[in-house]
């Protein structure tokens, strides 16, 4: 049970963003995507969620072709949260979370707003909250979807270190519920609390290990050029 | 808030509008109520129309300054109107060819407003309108500068500012068939709107169809804009005021948003309508002039009002 791109290459506005990428991502297991700047993460992750189309190479779901699988069983199944979340009116907390899953429960509702410290949120407006509480609301939102999967984008943005630590705590949980977790971010605390880290550089995966291995080796020292 | 207070309202008018005119009240009969009957049955659909294409457009756009004449429809709508008037005189075909005139402008706006994909990004859509309103409104300008007739002009001048006055029955109920159904299918897909204010990328990964979406938002908000038009010509607010006030209401959650700014968009115009043939009588003012001194305190109010922020940002 995967989630898989082969030979993957992705290009956006006539420049190839990835490389002949290939890697698998497997249920019940994290993922922390790394790089530096424009190395491809963001684009990565919305190639998985099949938000972009590849110029060559494939994208598979549970070994099925990504463009096989229905958008409506794409979104009970994947949960995606991206870098910029504007919401355009002002819609209350519990309102946004609900939005994560076709129907949804008032019990599901608060339970997400629960698990990212916002239980007593649920009717304040989305304007009338600071960047963190909006960052842990989108969170709730693709929490509440109860996904096998859960790509996340800079999820950390935002958010202060009890929030922070919060995430990771939420990482830990979805994946001993059986999901496949895979987080873009700079933030190197949130990186080690996963089980494996892809090191990207240029569209290219240069390494995939496990956090200690990967935070030690010579390929992410050069990567970030640090001596 | 209670949903059946702007219904309720508008019932008001409605009895209000065919009861209240320069006619003595005991001089009421069959002809006189046909005659306002008709005019409540167009501003009812028109203005419900008008208010549900604002919606629509404020989502595609997601933008709360977005009204159904955003995108170069009031300007192809205009310029249609005035070839009319210039080529055949004024008559019952000037709207039609006017709504005929916004659809087409739309129509080009979702062409030029293409980025690479199927994708139309808002700023894309919206500077391709704002480009194509000019080029008609000054094709509109040379044409009325070129036929210096005193009788177009007035036309003209009568016809933008907005009148309920001539529109037919079938025109009306076919007006009114439209929202209905505009109504019943948006509310359908209220979810998919709420969703697509999440921006492009999270709606796709929620299941919504977000290109093909979007497409029906635009066509389906000009179908509406078209028609208001055909009946009454351009008038302005009700699209913008609608939408907004049935937000502060009733939220921005799209289930209850769309019925309730159409109750509240058939409301004001059937009120200004009232007021456009009642104030001055016997001479009739544009309903077009009444929606704006109308809506325009009604908008500042909203402004003004602690607690609602519009669009969140703004």
């Amino acid at each position: 049970m995967s989630l898989s791109c082969d030979a993957l290459c992705v290009e956006l506005g006539g420049r190839a963003v990835l490389h002949s990428l290939s890697a698998q991502l497997h249920l019940g297991k994290s993922y922390a995507l790394l790089g530096p700047n424009g190395s491809g993460k963001s684009t990565l992750l919305r190639s998985l969620a099949g938000l972009i189309s590849h110029r060559s190479g494939a994208v598979r779901w549970l070994g099925r072709p990504l463009e096989e699988i229905p958008v409506g069983e794409r979104a009970e199944r994947m949960a995606c949260l991206f870098q910029t979340q504007v919401v355009s009116f002002d819609f209350a907390l519990g309102e946004i979370v609900a939005m994560g899953r076709s129907v949804s429960t008032p019990a599901q509702v608060s339970g997400a707003l629960e698990r990212v410290g916002l239980a007593l949120f649920e009717d304040r407006v989305i304007s009338q909250c600071s960047g963190g509480e909006q960052q842990r609301a989108h969170l709730a939102r693709a929490l509440c979807t109860q996904a096998d999967f859960l790509l996340l984008d800079e999820p950390s943005n935002h958010l202060d270190l009890g929030g922070r630590a919060r995430l990771q705590r939420i990482i830990g949980e979805e994946v001993e519920r059986g999901s496949c977790v895979v987080v873009s971010s700079h933030d190197l605390d949130l990186v080690r609390v996963c089980d494996e880290v892809l090191l990207l550089e240029g569209g290219r995966l240069r390494m995939q290990d496990t956090p200690e291995r990967v935070l030690a080796s010579p390929e992410f020292q050069a990567c970030f050029s640090i001596s | 808030m209670k949903a059946w207070i702007a219904p309720a309202l508008l019932l008001v008018l409605v009895a209000a509008s065919l009861l209240w005119g320069g006619t003595d009240l005991r001089q009421l009969d069959a002809a006189v109520l046909g005659l306002r009957g008709r005019r409540v049955l167009a501003a009812v659909a028109a203005g419900g129309a008008l208010s549900v294409s604002g919606v629509a457009m404020q989502c595609l756009l997601r933008n709360p300054l977005a009204d159904p004449f955003l995108l170069g429809m009031s300007g192809g709508a205009s310029l249609g109107a005035v070839a009319v008037v210039v080529a055949f005189g004024a008559g019952m075909w000037v709207g039609p060819v006017a709504a005929v005139g916004a659809f087409g402008s739309a129509v080009l706006v979702a062409v030029l407003g293409r980025s690479g994909g199927s994708m139309m990004p808002a700023t894309r859509l919206i500077l391709a309108g704002v480009a194509l309103a000019s080029v008609f409104g000054a094709l509109t300008t040379l044409i009325l500068q070129l036929v210096p007739d005193d009788g177009v002009l007035r036309a003209s001048l009568f016809w933008t500012s907005g009148s309920l006055g001539a529109a037919p029955t079938s025109w009306c109920v076919g007006c009114l068939i439209l929202g209905i159904g505009a109504v019943l299918g948006l509310r359908r897909r209220a979810g998919w709107m709420d969703r697509l204010l999440l921006g492009h990328d999270t709606a796709r990964s929620l299941g919504v169809p977000v290109a093909r979406f979007r497409l029906v938002l635009l066509f389906g908000a000009a179908l509406l804009t078209g028609a208001s038009v055909a009946l009454g010509g351009l008038i302005g607010f009700v699209g913008l005021l609608g939408p907004h006030f049935a937000r502060l209401l009733w939220g921005p959650g799209h289930r209850r948003l769309v019925p309730q700014s159409a109750w509240i968009g058939a409301a004001v115009l059937l009120a200004s309508d009232l007021l456009a043939r009642t104030v001055a009588y016997p001479r009739e003012l544009s309903v077009g002039v009444l929606t704006a001194l109308l809506g325009g305190p009604l908008f500042l109010f909203l402004l003004r009002r602690r607690g609602y922020a519009f669009g969140g940002g703004l």
